[in-house]
């Protein structure tokens, strides 16, 4: 994490022109603000204490301010990042198992069409960026079919309560978080259809048969199992990948998270945001993967050991 | 009790094929132990998976012949039936690499109760399991049924995987290398393990190797394999005084020139 | 140093010559290895199914002034006209053709494409190398920044140095190299891991040849095959992130690229269905294309079947 700081310090001690304008943006600065800010991260020191100076900020939470929005950065961004979660989480928990689910049935079947069926569809949903495959949804089934809203997150005006306004917020999560299964399932699907074949290959599989076990029961106690753990490990990574998605993803459909803003505060160089926005999808992907890593632990059992 | 006519096998090897078991005919007795000979890659690992139709169907370009067991043909029967016959114990096998053939999440001993007949009660699946790891000498059989097969010796693992072998009491049992992987004083507890299971089980047992001291120890009657042919079968005596086949010869003296040589194609198996 | 001892017979050390033996010949230099290479890959259903499609698209991309029926920049029609004879895929909201524009939009999905590739085989390829072959500090150091690059978001990195820098064409491919570089540098670390141990490099090693010697001609070669595959990779990566950036209006403004009409799109989509479906169609045929062609040169350069054939031997 604090290499990550370091590197976007660098970024941000390489960016030509003045720094106090970089950092505000293409606002007018006043001069006393100038000052103000000067003295508050120490621009005239030796780039070290700068450097320490900086840390001792982040430390305590300050990530900036933005001017565009006049609030504090770091509140901004705590007040979208549940919107963000909730998109990503809702677009794993529904993308995860049916690309579990495809790679097993591809890897599996004993059909070679179906499986053929299943890899081509993977191949060409493989290669359709996630913010087209948005667009297509929407142009489907918001415009042509009406089912569900286009953008944002709520209706502007709501008088639904309990069950009701769940029903409401469902439908606007409905496509962003379909957007974000499809795209997640395609490449579960990928490394899963990899994984259980590589699975099948091996020996203890053999062992299986020649134990009598029928062909579902080795599929079930033997390869679902050993193949899944690959998948935990890319979890990490898929998480970081959906944090970047979600730049793309949240722009399609209006839907206020973190990437939203970080859009937002590109187009309005409205730079503290862009570097608070970084530092906390970095912030968050880091600590995605130590999670992933314990949890890998937990679940294998040639790690657990240590040996 | 087992008899193989005419089984050919011819195995897809990417583009090409590979015959890898060329017309071999041969016939085991009831409580027998029968060795199979040959070097790396003379078609006997496949011959034994092919007589327990162990083969992955899409591996196999051609599979022709005969492989009664008991007068059944194991060759031609259904997947269900043949799962029946393996779960009721007539015939397991032990595999060259007990490392990757077994699975590295579960433990040892559910593997194991896994191989036991279906429809015992917990407390006999358990029972049983700890049988048979103490039957195939391990002391500590409860802590070892516990442990993931990473966590244990090679020897060890050797064992386990003859103990799963032996869970559905079979009456055939094929070892495929059972002591190449070996240091020399586990090769030698591994072969008193199975020489007793041997005598002990009434079990019929088939021994492929390329250690002819193996089967110098071990086995009745040897076939001697190359190139996916049976170039000799013999009593164990008559092949050692007297080999009919220049190769069977040249095998046996190679054997008994020295340790070296035997060292070395041991280090082979590894290294490959 | 178990080959050191004599074999039996023949048959009995030849799995032990086949572990030992060198590692592939220095890969293709001349033309005729080249042609070698795609002929091989033209066997595979994928490699040939991917190279076709790419270069097709490079036929495009070169010919689109005298494939494009209209001027791309101008208004040549009314806006938001549906497609038609004329206008195969309609027209955008200003009133210019869209199939021109699609056509025009594969010159920079693939030069961004290629270009960033490239720059990040450069970047990636130095360092992996430097810390594959020097070891200590470079090495932990310089793989420790490549898996910290490799776990922020590549959309996030690109964006960031974009906010920062500005985004003209070479800074664009400048911005994609940065954030993929680490994908190149750990696949030509691990193969100098894996090379730096073998006889021939020691023999060169022994045989007092430069370090450049040992580095640039007897490793490199070797290390190259996975390598390629990456490059299509790399390109299918860069041309999806391209798109991105066109779609969130953040791309070179002066050019005309995919994502850039998609971005124009999002604003229509009601009205104009077209607008969206044409380009992304070309962005999806860009990437199945490259991604084909990886899946077949991965069947070429490291064969499955050999290694499963030997899984079955044992």
């Amino acid at each position: 994490m604090i290499v990550v700081v370091l590197l976007v310090f660098g970024m941000l001690q390489l960016t030509p022109g003045d720094p106090v304008q970089a950092m505000v943006g293409q606002y007018p600065v006043p001069a006393e603000f100038r000052e103000a800010i000067e003295r508050h991260y120490h621009l005239n020191d030796p780039f070290l204490s700068r450097l320490w100076q900086y840390f001792a900020n982040l430390a305590h939470g300050d990530l900036g301010f933005s001017f565009q929005m006049q609030r504090p950065v770091l509140g901004l961004i705590l007040e979208r990042a549940p919107r963000t979660l909730m998109l990503a989480a809702s677009g794993f928990l529904l993308g995860i198992p049916i690309g579990m689910a495809v790679g097993v049935l591809s890897a599996t079947s004993q059909n070679p069409h179906l499986d053929r069926f299943w890899t081509t569809t993977t191949l060409v949903a493989y290669a359709i960026p996630g913010f087209w495959l948005g667009q297509l949804l929407v142009i489907l089934f918001a415009m042509q079919l009406g089912w569900f809203p286009t953008q944002g997150m709520a209706p502007l005006v709501s008088r639904a309560s309990g069950f009701g306004w769940f029903l409401e917020r469902a439908r606007y999560l409905a496509l962003p978080a379909i957007t974000y299964a499809i795209y997640e399932a395609t490449r579960v699907a990928r490394l899963m259809r990899a994984n259980v074949i590589e699975t099948l290959g091996q020996g203890y599989i053999v062992t299986a048969r020649a134990k009598g076990l029928s062909r579902p029961t080795i599929i079930r106690r033997h390869v679902l199992r050993n193949s899944s753990l690959p998948v935990v490990t890319i979890m990490g990574y898929a998480f970081g990948v959906a944090m970047g998605g979600a730049v793309l993803i949240e722009t399609v459909f209006s839907w206020p998270g973190v990437g939203l803003l970080l859009i937002e505060a590109i187009r309005a160089r409205d730079n503290q945001v862009v570097v608070g926005v970084v530092l906390f999808v970095s912030f968050a992907v880091i600590l995605m993967n130590l999670i992933v890593d314990l949890l890998y632990c937990a679940l294998d059992p040639r790690i657990r050991t240590g040996s | 009790m087992l008899e193989v006519k005419r089984l050919i096998v011819h195995l897809r090897v990417g583009d090409q094929v590979l015959r890898a078991v060329d017309d071999v005919d041969l016939f085991i007795e009831r409580g027998e132990c029968v060795g199979i000979v040959g070097e790396s890659g003379s078609g006997k690992t496949t011959l034994a998976r092919a007589m327990l139709r162990l083969l992955p169907a899409v591996e196999l370009a051609e599979f022709s012949g005969e492989v009664l067991f008991k007068g059944e043909d194991i060759r031609a029967m259904p997947e269900g039936a043949l799962q029946q016959m393996r779960r009721a114990g007539t015939f397991s096998m032990v595999f060259q690499d007990p490392l990757g053939y077994l699975n590295p999440t579960q433990r040892v001993g559910a593997q194991i109760a896994e191989a036991l007949p279906s429809g015992l009660r917990a407390s006999a699946v358990r029972q049983r399991t700890l049988d048979l790891l103490r039957e195939v000498g391990m002391r500590e059989a409860q802590l070892v049924a516990r442990r993931y097969p990473h966590e244990l010796s090679g020897g060890m693992r050797q064992r386990a995987l003859i103990a799963l072998a032996l869970a559905p009491s079979p009456t055939l049992l094929v070892a495929d290398e059972p002591t190449t992987s070996l240091d020399a004083t586990v090769q030698l507890q591994v072969l008193e393990t199975l020489r007793r299971l041997h005598r002990e089980r009434d079990m019929a047992l088939v021994v492929i190797t390329h250690d002819l001291g193996l089967i110098a120890e071990l086995c009745d009657r040897v076939y001697v394999m190359r190139f996916g042919k049976v170039v000799e079968c013999a009593d164990v005596f008559t092949l050692f005084e007297a080999p009919k086949h220049p190769y069977t010869a040249t095998l046996i003296e190679l054997s008994t020139r020295g340790a070296a040589p035997a060292r070395a194609t041991t280090a082979d198996e590894v290294v490959t | 140093m178990n080959q050191d001892i004599p074999g039996p017979s023949p048959t009995l050390t030849s799995r032990s010559e086949v572990a030992s033996a060198r590692p592939r010949e220095a890969l293709p230099t001349s033309a005729l290895a080249v042609s070698a290479l795609l002929s091989r890959l033209c066997r595979t259903h994928y490699g040939a199914a991917g190279l076709i499609i790419l270069a097709l698209l490079v036929l495009i991309g070169v010919t689109a002034p005298l494939l494009a029926p209209f001027d791309p920049t101008r208004q040549v029609g009314e806006s938001l006209m549906p497609p038609s004879w004329t206008h195969v895929m309609g027209t955008d909201n200003i009133g210019r053709d869209l199939f021109s524009l699609v056509l025009y939009g594969t010159r920079a999905s693939l030069a961004i494409g290629f270009c960033a590739a490239l720059a990040a085989l450069v970047i990636g390829g130095t360092i992996g190398t430097l810390a594959g072959y020097r070891r200590g500090l470079t090495e932990a150091v310089l793989m420790r920044l490549a898996e910290l690059f490799q776990t922020l978001p590549v959309i996030i990195v690109v964006l960031f140095a974009i906010a920062l820098f500005g985004s003209s064409f070479w800074l664009l491919i400048a911005a994609v190299a940065l954030a993929i570089w680490p994908l190149e540098a750990r696949l030509i670390y691990g193969q100098f891991i894996n090379l730096r141990e073998r006889e021939f490099v020691a023999a060169a090693i022994v045989a007092d040849l430069s370090t450049a010697h040992i580095v640039l001609r007897e490793i490199l070669p070797n290390a190259l095959p996975p390598v390629i595959v990456q490059v299509a990779l790399d390109a299918s990566l860069a041309i999806l992130i391209e798109s991105g950036l066109g779609f969130l209006g953040l791309s070179d403004a002066n050019m005309i690229s995919w994502g850039q009409l998609l971005f124009a799109a999002q604003d229509f989509l009601n009205a104009a269905w077209w607008m969206s479906v044409f380009p992304g169609l070309a962005i999806c045929i860009a990437i199945i294309g490259l991604n084909l062609l990886a899946d077949g040169l991965n069947e070429v350069v490291n064969p499955r079947a050999v290694r499963a054939a030997i899984g079955l031997a044992a």
